[in-house]
């Protein structure tokens, strides 16, 4: 289910994901009829998702950040085939969620970088910034091993 | 279009194909063919993107939330559609038990089955979170979650006795819960405590109930305040220690 994948890479929590989507689709068992492009269900409900997570951030009092100006990083090659799935995935949940929200997008592969602009309400350009800066930090933090590190303090 | 510029741009081309059509992408798409180390660095890009999707791609979904959220929206669709019919007295009457029963539905959204708080917190602790507080001793760990106010009951004494790992906090339909991790030797447990409110059907004062979920063992009971699940990576019969009136 992508929506859930998108509402776990925002909230990092399964249990708050799973709560997210489904408050997700009982805003679209509600509000849904006020579509009338069906061919936008998909794009309604992965932006209605988004702002409920914004808005769920907000009543806790945590902000997003707004963009730094991080320097482009060296795109280090990394065989990403041979890396654990788990580390991967943390090492993308551990993003900043500027480019967490965005990158989860694009690797979910459901939207184009129009979409996902349009879920975002950010401009097309700074996606593809986005993502761009946010595969840098994935890469470096992937190259760095430091998720291998962490995942010694982890659950067993 | 300089390489950087092309770069970027085909950062944001999806790891399958079905970018191809989009303009914005063709120039860049173009230069590849004139530029060999563009070529090679797009070639390295596609193979690490296909790689980071097939593996968020397989991220497990928790099980039962297609059916927690079936069960939730469905009747409501249901109720949406009776509504162009509702001109009579009769549909007026129908409409307000209606109106009732969403309320309670509502209501009762609050509070999930014991059944999908076994799965929700299982597909947790699957998923290897890492601990908010981390500490070999219980002393310590009460003492953050006393601070934070969050549900501390008790521990009961055969899990008590074992080494602590740590504890973070989760939520369950709004309610905060409290889950205490413990390590003995090889075998891993842990425990959730949550407001006894959060899972009405859980009678207070009843036996621990054993159920098993692949290679874990979960047992779950409650008193007058708190609900409890212990979830221990061994056999039923090597958990039963770990539980009250074992």
């Amino acid at each position: 289910m992508p929506l859930y994948r998108f509402a776990l890479s925002l909230s990092r929590e399964p249990c708050d994901a799973a709560d997210l989507t489904q408050q997700t689709f009982l805003l679209w068992a509600s509000k849904g009829h006020q579509l009338r492009e069906q061919s936008k269900v998909k794009t309604w409900l992965f932006t209605t998702l988004y702002r409920e997570f914004l808005r769920g951030e907000r009543k806790r009092g945590r902000e997003c950040r707004s963009e730094e100006q991080v320097p482009d990083l060296q795109c280090l090659p990394v065989a990403a085939s041979n890396l654990d799935g788990d580390v991967v995935v943390r090492a993308l949940l551990d993003l900043e969620e500027i480019y967490r929200a965005p990158l989860s997008l694009f690797y979910l592969q459901e939207h184009s970088y129009n979409e996902i602009a349009e879920i975002l309400q950010i401009p097309p350009g700074t996606v593809m910034s986005r993502i761009s800066r946010g595969k840098a930090q994935l890469r470096k933090q992937l190259a760095d091993g430091a998720h291998q590190s962490v995942r010694n303090r982890e659950i067993a | 279009m300089t390489t950087e510029e092309a770069k970027r741009i085909l950062a944001a081309y999806r790891p399958g194909d079905q970018d191809r059509v989009e303009s914005c992408f063709a120039e860049a798409l173009q230069k590849i063919e004139k530029d060999p180390e563009l070529a090679r660095w797009f070639a390295q890009e596609r193979e690490f993107n296909r790689a980071v999707a097939a593996h968020l791609g397989s991220v497990p979904v928790p099980f039962g939330l297609k059916t927690r959220i079936l069960a939730n929206v469905a009747p409501r669709r249901a109720m949406k559609s009776r509504w162009p019919t509702a001109l009579t007295a009769a549909a007026v009457a129908f409409l307000f038990f209606a109106l009732l029963i969403g309320v309670w539905r509502g209501w009762s959204e609050h509070f999930g089955s014991l059944g999908d708080y076994e799965q929700e917190m299982m597909s947790f602790v699957k998923l290897q979170p890492p601990l908010e507080m981390q500490s070999l001793e219980m002393g310590p760990i009460k003492q953050w979650i006393s601070e934070r106010k969050m549900p501390l009951a008790e521990i009961p004494p055969g899990i008590a006795a074992v080494e602590t790992m740590g504890c973070r906090i989760l939520s369950f339909r709004g309610k905060p819960v409290t889950l205490i991790c413990f390590c003995h030797g090889q075998t891993v447990a842990h425990l959730f405590m949550v407001d006894r409110a959060a899972l009405p059907a859980l009678k207070a004062g009843k036996p621990p109930v054993l159920s098993s979920q692949a290679d874990w063992t979960i047992a779950t009971w409650a008193d007058q305040h708190y609900a409890y699940m212990v979830a221990v990576h061994d056999r039923p019969a090597a958990a039963r220690k770990y539980l009250p009136h074992a």
